[in-house]
């Protein structure tokens, strides 16, 4: 019994390849949509910083501020489904790239904080022996405060990239087939829950609890060579 | 002589708080001139003030003929080198990689020309063979010297230095104010807020006493250490 539903779930007309897609899926969703989330949150939590240290970049500030308020303040399904059912109606866009970008939009304000810590973390005399040599802002952003900011919230980074591994769940409210979708595809055909979601359960359980052992090496490793 | 640096009716505040009350001063090519005072009497604020670090409230400074209201900072900061007190090395790079990081990244030498450079300068400290540890590497006062030869590799035509010895072991003092010695004989200007008194005498051609926020006496160390005048010189001196 046992293993004829194992048998159905998985084995029968190749299901397990929805398994392999979605998990496919969800990888490629996470992964973007972190390297979009960086880039974003990066961009503004510089021009954050450079407002609080000179007062300029009002306006661009301002809507950095309202960005990570306004993405942070309302459901990341609902950003999802604005993207995809109002921004990219008449489009027809593949709906994995909507949702990179929604995740990666979503995934840059948290980002935005995570990075604006690292920046503060990094002692103001930094950034003033870089500008006392001549340097300008944003060099100095680049060349000495990001390198050692970066370092201090690799962690985090981390952390985030896990979130958004299970966050991606969510897409398959739009029509993504990702990994809980694939399970619920294969529960369609066999009308047998257990074995689909359980197995998706595991999967995730070992990206994320191997991404966690990840990130706890990274810290070890980065807490020794992180200087004062 | 001509002058490198003027300062006119310089004021900052802090909120409403003035930390500096007007201060008026010129330094010539040349000169070595000390600034004096108890902590907390502006010297520091002062010295961030003339590089902009910190943007003062009101008055003017004139470095090299040039309005620093007028003119690109950045570019006057590479005349116009700070050491600070507290070193400000960079940590994720190595001693080489600090010296070589802003003439490089400001495309004034090529990285080779730069690295030549960096050595032959360390090697004048004797640090040539630290020249690829970390910062965190050396002793404090090594990183001072480090941080002296990375302002130095900008060839500037003024030198400030803010408390270069009081994050020091006391052991270690004598290396840094030699090495400072030795580059003020090259004839550089230098402006040098300091506590250790027999290195002000030492080197100083002019001496400026402040007190909260404003300044208070200057002149030759002589007059300034033998023949105080005023009653609030008198005081820090005899403390």
């Amino acid at each position: 019994m046992i293993i004829d539903n194992f048998y159905k779930s998985f084995l029968y007309d190749k299901r397990y390849m929805y398994i392999f897609e979605g998990l496919l899926n969800t990888l490629l969703i996470a992964f973007f949509a972190v390297i979009i989330g960086v880039l974003i949150g990066s961009v503004i939590a510089i021009i954050r910083n450079y407002h609080e240290n000179t007062k300029r970049l009002n306006v661009l500030n301002f809507l950095g501020g309202l960005y990570v308020n306004v993405i942070r303040g309302t459901p990341v399904i609902l950003q999802l489904m604005i993207i995809y059912y109002v921004i990219f109606k008449t489009s027809d866009i593949n709906i994995l790239i909507v949702g990179i970008i929604a995740f990666g939009i979503n995934s840059g304000a948290y980002v935005a904080e995570i990075i604006r810590a690292g920046i503060d973390s990094i002692p103001k005399d930094q950034l003033e022996g870089g500008l006392a040599l001549g340097l300008n802002y944003f060099k100095c952003m680049r060349y000495i405060v990001m390198p050692q900011a970066i370092k201090n919230i690799l962690p985090a980074l981390g952390n985030e990239f896990i979130t958004l591994v299970k966050e991606t769940s969510v897409g398959s409210m739009i029509g993504i087939v990702d990994l809980t979708k694939a399970s619920d595809i294969i529960a369609s055909r066999t009308y047998e829950y257990f074995f689909p979601l359980i197995m998706v359960a595991i999967i995730y359980l070992i990206i994320t609890i191997g991404l966690s052992k990840l990130v706890k090496k990274m810290e070890v490793k980065l807490g020794k060579n992180i200087n004062s | 002589m001509e002058k490198i640096l003027t300062v006119k009716n310089l004021v900052m505040k802090f909120s409403n708080h003035a930390v500096l009350k007007n201060i008026d001063f010129d330094i010539e090519k040349g000169e070595k001139v000390f600034i004096i005072g108890p902590s907390g009497c502006g010297k520091s604020t002062l010295l961030r003030c003339l590089n902009y670090l910190i943007k003062p409230t009101r008055g003017d400074i004139t470095f090299e003929g040039q309005d620093l209201k007028k003119t690109d900072i950045n570019l006057i900061r590479t005349k116009l080198g700070l050491v600070f007190q507290s070193f400000n090395l960079f940590p994720h790079l190595t001693v080489l990689e600090n010296i070589i990081l802003a003439p490089t990244k400001l495309k004034l030498m090529k990285e080779e020309e730069a690295k030549q450079k960096a050595l032959e300068l360390l090697n004048s400290i004797k640090l040539k063979d630290k020249a690829n540890f970390y910062p965190d590497e050396l002793s404090g006062g090594q990183k001072q010297r480090v941080a002296i030869i990375r302002t130095l590799i900008m060839e500037p035509n003024l030198i400030m230095f803010d408390e270069p010895t009081s994050a020091l072991d006391p052991k270690m003092i004598k290396e840094v104010t030699s090495l400072i010695q030795e580059v003020a004989e090259t004839g550089i200007t230098m402006l040098i807020v300091s506590h250790e008194m027999e290195f002000v005498k030492s080197l100083a051609t002019r001496v400026i006493f402040m007190q909260d926020g404003k300044i208070i006496e200057e002149g030759s160390p002589n007059e300034i250490f033998k023949n105080p005048k005023t009653k609030e010189l008198q005081e820090f001196l005899n403390n």
